[in-house]
């Protein structure tokens, strides 16, 4: 059973008909749930209150409930939504958005100011909003350039073509691959952010790749031809006799792709590696070889 | 929904649309067949239907209302998305925020 409706609004039972009208439109401007978007009992109440006047409101009405012929649940109201539900969802989209209220907040030059200022109402055609997306690429895919097939979260899937000598943390625009537009307008762009997976022996420096590069005891001291992977394929390379760990060479246009300029370099920096097993034939060769056994070469390290 | 059947829901002449329309207070999709209404407007209309019924708002009032309205929606969503930002953060990150945001400034005797 319901409460009684002059009780519900808060008026005399023998209350003249416009103080009941003006009772319940001020209790409709407090407990709307459009005007109370975040309070989840607006909803009831208001409802309480629009049955009651759906009753006491209506001159006719009113008599046959103070008779008795009807009693307060004959309003029932129909369930309805409100806004308040819809804008939630609309979240920062749509064509109600309205920042007027905090469009100030963080400086010009502040990294949230752009997240605080977004458009207003009434444009009649309005872009659709830019998506951020992140994706992660492979090492050798952002040097070389890829074409890579991507889902969105909630659409088709995509081909992103990433450019050659891309560098980690670059985004790519997709245009108009973001939110669609309103009324007509013009649709959002996807703004990816690319993570490059760090490579096994590659890292990139600028626009320059560095690797170290392992060289066999042999290949050190009597120099000769070697292979020297890079990003864009192995070249062959002429060692120099005697070539110590630590010796950098310099492979000119081996590095990253530079739109608009040469390519970057390759550096490499030699690391002599001894046999995986101890070798008897080297150990004897080195335990009689005089040379090595005056050799300090922590001399300018002090101590 | 068309047009037509937007008008039908919510038992509304073609003059009050319009004026709905031109005020900015429902914003339809354009497209090739007409107008489009969402079931967004649907509920947009009924408040505004609430606002110039049963609370007697005057147009103005109205169009007062719905720009607050949307102000406030506008806001509530960008402070929804800071709010899950800050707990998308490690719990070390959010008790730098929370403790920032319940700061007490500390008054020395001068």
């Amino acid at each position: 059973m319901s409460r009684d409706p002059y009780e519900v609004l808060g008026v005399k039972r023998d209350a003249p008909q416009k103080d009941i009208q003006s009772a319940y439109r001020k209790l409709a401007k407090k407990l709307h749930p459009d005007l109370n978007p975040g309070d989840k009992q607006a909803e009831d109440k208001f409802k309480e209150v629009s049955a009651a006047y759906g009753i006491v409101g209506d001159e006719e009405k009113r008599v046959r409930f103070d008779r008795g012929e009807i009693d307060s649940s004959g309003a029932e109201q129909a369930p309805r939504n409100y806004y308040r539900d819809y804008a939630a969802k609309e979240g920062q989209r749509g064509p109600y958005q309205n920042t007027g209220g905090f469009a100030d907040f963080g400086d010009a030059d502040d990294m949230f100011s752009s997240f605080f200022s977004r458009r207003s109402r009434g444009q009649s055609q309005m872009q659709g909003q830019d998506r951020q997306y992140s994706m992660e690429v492979d090492f050798l895919d952002a040097i070389n350039g890829a074409k890579k097939q991507i889902s969105l979260p909630d659409g088709p899937a995509l081909d992103v073509q990433i450019p050659p000598g891309t560098r980690d943390g670059q985004t790519l625009r997709l245009k108009g691959k973001g939110d669609p537009g309103f009324n007509g307008g013009p649709a959002g762009d996807a703004l990816i952010s690319v993570h490059v997976r760090p490579h096994r022996f590659y890292t990139r420096d600028g626009d320059d790749i560095r690797l170290e590069l392992p060289i066999s005891l042999t290949e050190a001291v009597l120099g000769g031809k070697i292979r020297v992977p890079t990003p864009s394929g192995a070249v062959t390379v002429t060692l120099q006799p005697n070539s110590n760990t630590g010796k950098v060479l310099r492979l000119k246009g081996k590095g990253a792709p530079v739109r608009g300029k040469d390519n970057g370099d390759a550096y490499v920096s030699l690391k002599i590696v001894l046999p995986d097993t101890p070798d008897p034939e080297l150990t004897r060769f080195v335990s009689e070889w005089e040379a090595g056994k005056t050799q300090d070469p922590r001399k300018t390290m002090g101590g | 929904m068309n047009e037509r059947e937007f008008r039908l829901h919510l038992e509304i002449e073609t003059t009050v649309l319009e004026v709905w329309i031109s005020q900015g207070w429902v914003v339809p999709e354009v497209t090739d067949q007409g107008r489009n209404f969402r079931e967004a407007d649907i509920a947009r209309g009924q408040l505004i239907l609430d606002l110039g019924n049963a609370m007697g708002v005057n147009e103005p009032g109205v169009d007062l209302v719905m720009d607050l309205v949307d102000q406030l929606h506008s806001l509530r969503a960008t402070l929804r998305d800071l709010t899950d930002a800050v707990r998308r953060q490690p719990s070390d990150v959010q008790q730098l925020i929370l403790s920032e945001l319940t700061r007490v400034d500390v008054l020395r005797p001068r």
